[in-house]
C-alpha cells in the first residue's frame, strides 16, 4: 500500500501544483494546497480502493482551492478596510513568476518565440479567469475529465459545469484574439 | 468562434500545461517530493495504529476542520445569530419563572411552618385578652 500510494502521489504532483498555482499564482500557497490535499487524501481514503484516488484527490483539490479562494477574498476585504490590498507579496509573486518559466537554456530549440509568446499570453487569460471557470476550464480541457466527473469534482450542477466551460472558452478566445 | 479554434485552444492549453509541468524548479520539486514523503509516512503510521490509537487523532482533526468550518463569515454570522435566540429565549424563560419560584418559596414546608406559628401567636395574644 506505502507503493501504491507513493507512486499514485508522484504521478498527480506536478498536475496539482500546476492547478493549484494556477488558481493562486502564489507558490507556497499552491504548495500548502498541495500539501493539504494529499494529508487529506490519505487520513481519509487511504484505504479505499485505488481506482478511486483520482476522482477523490481531485475532488479533495479542488475543494482546498476553493477554501484558499473564500479565505483569501474575506482577508482582500479586511485589508481593504485598512488600505491594504492584503496581498503583501507582489514582488514575491513577481518573482515567482519569473521562477516559475525555465531559463532559456531548459527551452526547446525548436520552439519559435511567437508560440512562447502565446503561451504566456493564455497563462495569462487563464489566470485573470473568475475562479469557477478556470476550475472548470482546467478540469475539462487539461483534465480531460467529462462534465459529469467535472460537476462532481467541483460540486456544481453538470449545467453549471456547461455554462462556465463555454464562457471561459469564449473568454480565452476573445483575449487570444485581442493578443494577435 | 468555430470547433477548430476551441480544439486549437485547448491543444494550446494543453501544451502550456505540460511545460509548466516540466520545467518547475528544483525547490518546488523538492518541497513537492517532501510533501510526498510526509503522506506517505502518515499513511503508515495510520495503517499501523488501532482504531482506540486514532481517536485523539480524529477528535483533535474534527477540531481543526470545526475550525476551518468557523472561519467562513456566513457560519460565523450564523451561529451568532443562534447563540442571541438562545440568550432571548433563556431569559424569557428565566423572567416566566419568577412567579414560579415564589409559589415554591411559599409552598416550602419551613413557610407553612412559620404562618402556623403566627396563628398560635395570635391566638396566644387572644387568649390572653380574654383570659
Amino acid at each position: 500500500m506505502q507503493q501504491d500510494i507513493n507512486t499514485f502521489l508522484q504521478s498527480v504532483e506536478r498536475r496539482a501544483y500546476s492547478m493549484a498555482y494556477m488558481a493562486t499564482h502564489n507558490r507556497d500557497d499552491a504548495l500548502d494546497i498541495v500539501q493539504d490535499s494529499m494529508f487529506k487524501l490519505v487520513e481519509k481514503y487511504a484505504k479505499r480502493p485505488e481506482v478511486e484516488w483520482g476522482p477523490l484527490f481531485t475532488r479533495i483539490l479542488q475543494s482546498k482551492i476553493r477554501d484558499w479562494y473564500r479565505r483569501n477574498k474575506v482577508k482582500r476585504h479586511i485589508f481593504s478596510w485598512f488600505g491594504n490590498s492584503g496581498s503583501e507579496s507582489t514582488e514575491e509573486n513577481a518573482k515567482d513568476l519569473v521562477e516559475q518559466y525555465p531559463a532559456p537554456n531548459q527551452y526547446n530549440p525548436n520552439s519559435a518565440v511567437e508560440s512562447e509568446q502565446a503561451l504566456e499570453n493564455l497563462h495569462q487569460a487563464i489566470t485573470e479567469l473568475p475562479l469557477r471557470q478556470k476550475q472548470v476550464f482546467m478540469l475539462r480541457s487539461i483534465e480531460q475529465l467529462n462534465v459529469s466527473e467535472t460537476a462532481k469534482a467541483i460540486g456544481i450542477s453538470e449545467g453549471s459545469v456547461k455554462t462556465h466551460y463555454s464562457r471561459a472558452v469564449r473568454c480565452l478566445q476573445q483575449k487570444m484574439q485581442d493578443h494577435r | 468562434m468555430d470547433m477548430h479554434e476551441d480544439d486549437e485552444l485547448i491543444e494550446k492549453s494543453r501544451d502550456l500545461f505540460r511545460q509548466q509541468e516540466q520545467d518547475l524548479n528544483d525547490k518546488v520539486l523538492e518541497r513537492l517530493a517532501d510533501i510526498r514523503r510526509t503522506a506517505v509516512e502518515k499513511a503508515i503510521r495510520r495503517q499501523q495504529k488501532s482504531p482506540w490509537q486514532l481517536f485523539p487523532e480524529v477528535l483533535g482533526h474534527w477540531f481543526l476542520e470545526t475550525s476551518t468550518v468557523m472561519r467562513k463569515p456566513y457560519l460565523i454570522s450564523a451561529v451568532a445569530s443562534l447563540v442571541v435566540i438562545i440568550a432571548i429565549t433563556f431569559h424569557m424563560q428565566t423572567q416566566v419563572s419568577m412567579p414560579v419560584d415564589d409559589l415554591t418559596i411559599l409552598s416550602a414546608e419551613d413557610d407553612l411552618e412559620m404562618i402556623e406559628d403566627l396563628d398560635f401567636y395570635h391566638w396566644l395574644v387572644e387568649a390572653d385578652i380574654n383570659g
